[in-house]
């Protein structure tokens, strides 16, 4: 998803908390939006007045000021021309400086969104970096039932029929959380961490066949939901084919990584057998998860141990 | 029920990757499948008891199948253990 966010909207939300108070181009606001940038291009959403890397926001903090007073009349017009001429989608002159003539009368001319505040500017560009990052941050919505697990976010996934559901009621039962059921929708909030979170309508909600939508924290607490997570893993469940007990590595499982927006999640895939509890190997899969993020690997482990056994440690 | 006498002739003898693919093999056989060495008798079906037998090259195996399959079942797994479980040495 492409995300765009109009100056409007931006202060409408921040408007109060940064005292912003517009100067000009307010009717412009609605349609002069800020767009997506992405974690590979540089980052040009907001920052301090920069003609070289023009932001799209322009903060103009005392320093920018002191410098644009020093220039002459004619240099200082021609910088505001062309500081407007890229077409920012929002000029704010913070710090509580004097907004010159000359600049509404260019930022009027191109139509361009002048505010002010009596806000520290650097104040102004870290909360406005903060917020735009996060609304224009890339979403991807992934079918699928995302919980928490052992204080770990954990997706499962599976073909429909597959028993996400089912085995989503049973982790809930042992105490686990539910944030999403069927469309958790992730966003990447820096380039390895995505979070995820339920669309406001699923929130709280759980189907499952033969019951229908059944409300989680109503009939288990407010404890059994959680609004939103970081993602760490996917559990992917899978009917048992043909030649899997051939193909299977008993020894370590089957796992591989899953790309979600732009980062490899690890995957573990987990066949679903008749009289398998699939909560207890969900959970068991999760503390072992655990346990390799710390450097312990229980398969690694054994082996060295069946090494010395086998007295041939020395060769490898 | 059909039983046979083996000799590991791979370097490193039944280490993790061997195991494995011995016990995928005999997985893939309805009869059941004993593996003993020195008094110790494991399912060959079992990767951890396999690899409990802790064979190195030159050991003596013997092998144990009982079922409707049993004799494809050894011959599969004599075959695996005299082309030394697919590996060079």
């Amino acid at each position: 998803m492409n995300q765009t966010l109009a100056v409007a909207d931006l202060v409408e939300r921040l408007g109060e908390r940064l005292e912003l108070h517009w100067v000009g181009g307010q009717r412009q606001a609605r349609h002069r939006t800020l767009s997506a940038v992405s974690f590979r291009a540089r980052p040009s959403l907001v920052g301090f007045l920069n003609l070289i890397h023009p932001n799209q926001v322009q903060v103009l903090g005392d320093e920018e000021l002191d410098w644009l007073d020093k220039l002459d009349a004619r240099q200082r017009w021609q910088t505001l021309a062309e500081v407007c001429a890229c077409r920012p989608a929002a000029l704010i002159v913070a710090g509580g400086g004097e907004v010159g003539d000359d600049l509404e009368e260019q930022a009027a001319d191109n139509q361009t969104p002048l505010l002010k505040s009596p806000r520290p500017a650097w104040e102004l560009v870290s909360i406005l970096q903060y917020e735009v990052t996060r609304a224009l941050a890339n979403r991807q919505v992934v079918h699928g039932v995302f919980m928490e697990i052992f204080t770990i976010g954990v997706l499962i996934t599976g073909e429909p029929g597959a028993g996400k559901s089912e085995l989503a009621l049973e982790l809930i039962t042992r105490g686990h959380r539910l944030i999403a059921d069927d469309s958790p929708e992730f966003t990447q909030m820096t380039p390895d961490i995505i979070d995820g979170s339920c669309p406001e309508a699923l929130r709280d909600c759980l189907e499952v066949r033969g019951l229908g939508v059944l409300n989680v924290r109503r009939m288990f607490g407010d404890a059994a939901v959680k609004s939103n997570k970081f993602l760490r893993l996917i559990l992917h469940l899978h009917p048992p084919q043909p030649g899997d007990e051939v193909s299977f590595d008993r020894l370590s499982g089957r796992s591989d990584d899953a790309r979600v927006l732009d980062l490899d999640v690890p995957r573990i895939l987990l066949p679903v057998l008749p009289g398998r509890n699939l909560a207890v190997i969900a959970e068991a899969a999760v503390r072992n998860f655990m346990l390799q993020l710390k450097g312990f690997d229980a398969t690694g482990d054994f082996l060295e141990r069946h090494g010395r056994l086998m007295g041939h440690d020395r060769q490898r | 029920m059909t039983r046979r006498s083996l000799q590991l002739v791979n370097r490193l003898g039944l280490h993790a990757r061997a195991a494995s693919r011995l016990v995928r093999t005999a997985a893939g056989f309805e009869s059941a499948v004993w593996l003993e060495r020195d008094g110790r008798r494991v399912n060959a079906k079992s990767i951890m008891g396999v690899l409990m037998l802790a064979a190195p090259l030159g050991s003596e195996l013997t092998l144990e199948c009982d079922g409707p399959d049993a004799e494809e079942a050894a011959e599969a797994i004599e075959a695996l253990v005299r082309d030394r479980f697919g590996e060079d040495q």
